[in-house]
C-alpha cells in the first residue's frame, strides 16, 4: 500500500469521471500544444521566406497582397511595374542587391518565376542535380515541382497561362529542365524558375493569339495590361515586382517613403506586413488558444467537482482512514495525489495527442507537408503546459484538501 | 502501568453533560465493557481514548502517554500504533479489496508491509479464500469478521469495539464476540467493548456503567 496505490484505487473507482477528467485535459493542452507546434512552424518558415529581404517594390494595391504574392508565392500579384523603374531601383545607391520577379505562368499550379541566378543564392537554394538557368526557355525547377511533375533534366513541358492550373496552355513554347534544386522547406520548392526573357516571349507569343484578355489581374509580366495602355506598341517590357535588399539601415528610413510618394510603385516592408498579417490571423489563433485554455480550465473546474463531490461521498472513508491512524497531512496528500495523477495524465496524453496530431497534418496534408511542418520539435514553452496543469491540479484539489483536513473524524464516524 | 487510566474525564455536548468519569483505569491484558443505555456517552469515550475527539476536561494515559498533549500527528500515531478499532457500521473501504483494507491499516499505523501477516489475520477470522474480494461482494457476517481482522492487523494493544453487536441476532452476537475475544488474545491486546446489548455481560466480567447524566440528551455523538 502506498499513497499512489490508494488513489490508483479510488480514480479506478470512479473510472469514467476519471476518464473525463483526463479526456477533457487532454483536449485542452493537445489544442494547446497544436497551436504553439504549428504556430512557431509557421512563423519560422514566414521568417525563412522573408530572409534577406528588406523591401518588395511592386505595382500600387495592397502592400498585403505584394508581400504575399511576391515573397510567398501565395497570392496574385498586384500588378506589373516597368522594367526601366525596376533597373533605376537596381542602380540607386541605397539598394545593395534588386532581384526582379516575373510572374504570370504555371506549370501544373506551380508559379513560373522569370528571375535572375541571384535568386537562388537570396533563398538559400542549391541546385541537387543538372545547373542554374542560362538562355531563355530553360528552366530549373523546385524540388517539390519535380517530385510532384517526375521531371528530369532534360525534360520539357509546356506552361499554362495565369497562376492557378488549368489556364490556357500556351503550345509551342515548351520549357527545358536543365536543373533541380535540393528541397529547402521554403516557397522555392514550389517554383519553376527561368529567365525573364522566358515568360517575356511566351507572353509577347501568347498576345499575338489572344487579343482581350480577360484574364487581366492573374495575367502577368509578359504583355501590354490591357486597359493601362492601350495599343502600345512594342509592348514595353515589365516584371512583377522587384526584392531589395539594403545598403546601409538608412535605406530604411528614405526608400520606402521615396518609391511610395511616386506615382506608379509600391514599397512594401515583409516585416512590417507579416506583423500586421499575424496579428491579424492571431485573433483567430487567440480564440482558438482561448478555446485550449477553457478546455484545461474546464477540465480544473471538473476535477475540483469530482474531488469535491468524493471528499463528500468518501467522508467516511477518509475518517476510518483517520481513525486507522492516518494523520491530516497525509488524507490531504491523498486527494492531491489523485489530482495531480489525473492533471499528469491528461497532460501527457494533451503532449501525445498534440505532437501526434501536428506530425500526423505534416504527413497527410499536402500543405502542411509542403511548410515541412513536424511534431517532432518540442517547444520551449511546453515545460509551461506541465507547471500549468500540475498547478490547476492542485488548485483543484486545494478546497477538498483543506475541508478533509478539517473534518471532524468524531462527528463523521458517530453518524455513520 | 493501566493501560488506561482515566482521570476526572469531563464532556459536555450542547451545554449538557454526557461525560464525568473521576477516576477509571484498565490493567493490560483485562478486557472490559463500557455499559449504559444511548445517550450515556460510550462514543464520546471511545472517541475520547482514541484520540479522535477532545474531551472537555480530565487526563487520559494511554499505555503511559498523555493523549491530550501530543500534537496532533503524534496522536495519530498513537492511535495507528496502539489502537485497532472495529465500528458497529463496519466501515471497510469499498474502493480497496479484503487484503488491501488489512494493508492500508499496517500502512496507516506505520509498519511495514507484510502480506503473511494479512493472510494471518484473514485466516484467524476464517476468511483466508477472500483476500481479492471487494467489500461489495461479502454478505454482512464477512464483512464483521473483516472489520475484526483490520483491527487486529497492527497487532495493538488495545481494540476498540463501539457496539459490535447491537444490529446481529443472537447467534452471530456471541459469534462475534467469540471472535473479538479470541483476536484480543491473540494478540494480547485489551478489549474494550462498548454496548448496551445485555447480550455481552456474561462475556467480560469487568465493566464501567456510564449512566445517563442528562434526561433529554439523545446527541447523536453520545
Amino acid at each position: 500500500m502506498t499513497i499512489l496505490g490508494l488513489a490508483w484505487a479510488y480514480l479506478k473507482r470512479a473510472a469514467l469521471t476519471t476518464t473525463l477528467n483526463v479526456a477533457l485535459l487532454a483536449l485542452g493542452t493537445g489544442t494547446i500544444v497544436v497551436l504553439i507546434l504549428a504556430g512557431t512552424q509557421v512563423q519560422d518558415r514566414l521568417a525563412r521566406d522573408a530572409a534577406g529581404v528588406d523591401l518588395v517594390v511592386g505595382a500600387k494595391g495592397s502592400p498585403l497582397q505584394l508581400i504575399l504574392s511576391a515573397l510567398y508565392q501565395i497570392d496574385i500579384p498586384t500588378g506589373n511595374i516597368p522594367l526601366s523603374q525596376a533597373q533605376a531601383l537596381a542602380s540607386d545607391p541605397l539598394v545593395a542587391q534588386a532581384v526582379p520577379l516575373a510572374l504570370g505562368d504555371s506549370f501544373r499550379g506551380y508559379r513560373i518565376v522569370g528571375t535572375d541566378p541571384a535568386f537562388v543564392a537570396l533563398r538559400h537554394a542549391q541546385v541537387a542535380t543538372g545547373r542554374l538557368w542560362q538562355a531563355p526557355m530553360e528552366a530549373t525547377v523546385g524540388a517539390q515541382v519535380a517530385q510532384a511533375a517526375g521531371l528530369k533534366v532534360g525534360d520539357q513541358f509546356n506552361s499554362n497561362h495565369g497562376l492557378s492550373a488549368g489556364g490556357a496552355v500556351h503550345e509551342g513554347m515548351p520549357y527545358t529542365v536543365v536543373g533541380i534544386l535540393a528541397p529547402t522547406g521554403g516557397v522555392v520548392d514550389r517554383l519553376v524558375l527561368t529567365p525573364i526573357d522566358s515568360v517575356w516571349a511566351v507572353h509577347d507569343a501568347h498576345h499575338h493569339h489572344h487579343d482581350g484578355d480577360a484574364d487581366e489581374h492573374e495575367h502577368g509580366a509578359g504583355g501590354a495590361q490591357g486597359g493601362a495602355q492601350p495599343a502600345q506598341q512594342p509592348p514595353e517590357r515589365e516584371v512583377t515586382s522587384v526584392l531589395l535588399r539594403y545598403r546601409s539601415p538608412i535605406a530604411a528610413a528614405l526608400l520606402p517613403r521615396r518609391i511610395n510618394t511616386g506615382s506608379v510603385l509600391q514599397a512594401a516592408s515583409p516585416a512590417a506586413e507579416m506583423t500586421r498579417l499575424l496579428s491579424l490571423v492571431g485573433i483567430g489563433t487567440d480564440t482558438v488558444r482561448g478555446f485550449g485554455l477553457l478546455l484545461v480550465a474546464s477540465s480544473a473546474l471538473s476535477i475540483f467537482v469530482a474531488l469535491y463531490n468524493a471528499t463528500q461521498a468518501r467522508r467516511y472513508d477518509l475518517a476510518v482512514m483517520r481513525a486507522l491512524g492516518a494523520t491530516r497531512m497525509r488524507i490531504s496528500c491523498l486527494l492531491l495525489t489523485e489530482a495531480l495523477a489525473m492533471g499528469a495524465a491528461g497532460t501527457a496524453l494533451g503532449l501525445a495527442l498534440g505532437h501526434g496530431a501536428v506530425e500526423l497534418a505534416g504527413r497527410l496534408v499536402p500543405q502542411a507537408r509542403d511548410m515541412g511542418i513536424t511534431g517532432l520539435q518540442f517547444p520551449a514553452t511546453e515545460p509551461y503546459l506541465l507547471v500549468l496543469a500540475a498547478g490547476l491540479s492542485v488548485l483543484a484539489a486545494l478546497v477538498p484538501a483543506v475541508q478533509a483536513y478539517r473534518t471532524d473524524v468524531s462527528a463523521v464516524l458517530s453518524r455513520g | 502501568m493501566p493501560l488506561i487510566d482515566v482521570t476526572g474525564l469531563r464532556h459536555a455536548i450542547a451545554g449538557r453533560p454526557v461525560l464525568d468519569i473521576p477516576q477509571w483505569s484498565v490493567e493490560t491484558g483485562r478486557h472490559c465493557l463500557l455499559l449504559g443505555p444511548s445517550g450515556s456517552g460510550k462514543t464520546t469515550l471511545i472517541h475520547a481514548l482514541a484520540g479522535l475527539k477532545r474531551p472537555d476536561g480530565g487526563r487520559i494515559l494511554l499505555d503511559g502517554q498523555a493523549v491530550w498533549d501530543l500534537d496532533a500527528a503524534a496522536r495519530d500515531h498513537l492511535r495507528g500504533r496502539l489502537i485497532g478499532i472495529v465500528f458497529q457500521t463496519l466501515h471497510l473501504v469499498a474502493a480497496l479489496d479484503v487484503g488491501q483494507n488489512l494493508h492500508l491499516a499496517r500502512w496507516l499505523a506505520g509498519l511495514p508491509r507484510d502480506a503473511g501477516a494479512v493472510a494471518r489475520a484473514l485466516d484467524r477470522v476464517g476468511l483466508g479464500n477472500r483476500l481479492a474480494a471487494k467489500p461489495e461482494h461479502l454478505s454482512q457476517g464477512e464483512k464483521q469478521r473483516v472489520a475484526i481482522a483490520r483491527a487486529v492487523v497492527t497487532q495493538p494493544k488495545l481494540i476498540l469495539a463501539d457496539e459490535p453487536t447491537s444490529a446481529l441476532d443472537d447467534e452471530n452476537c456471541a459469534l462475534v464476540m467469540d471472535l473479538l475475544l479470541e483476536q484480543a488474545d491473540v494478540c494480547s491486546a485489551t478489549l474494550l467493548v462498548a454496548t448496551h446489548d445485555e447480550r455481552t455481560r456474561a462475556r467480560i466480567s469487568d465493566r464501567l456503567d456510564l449512566p445517563k447524566l442528562s434526561a433529554q440528551t439523545e446527541g447523536r455523538a453520545a
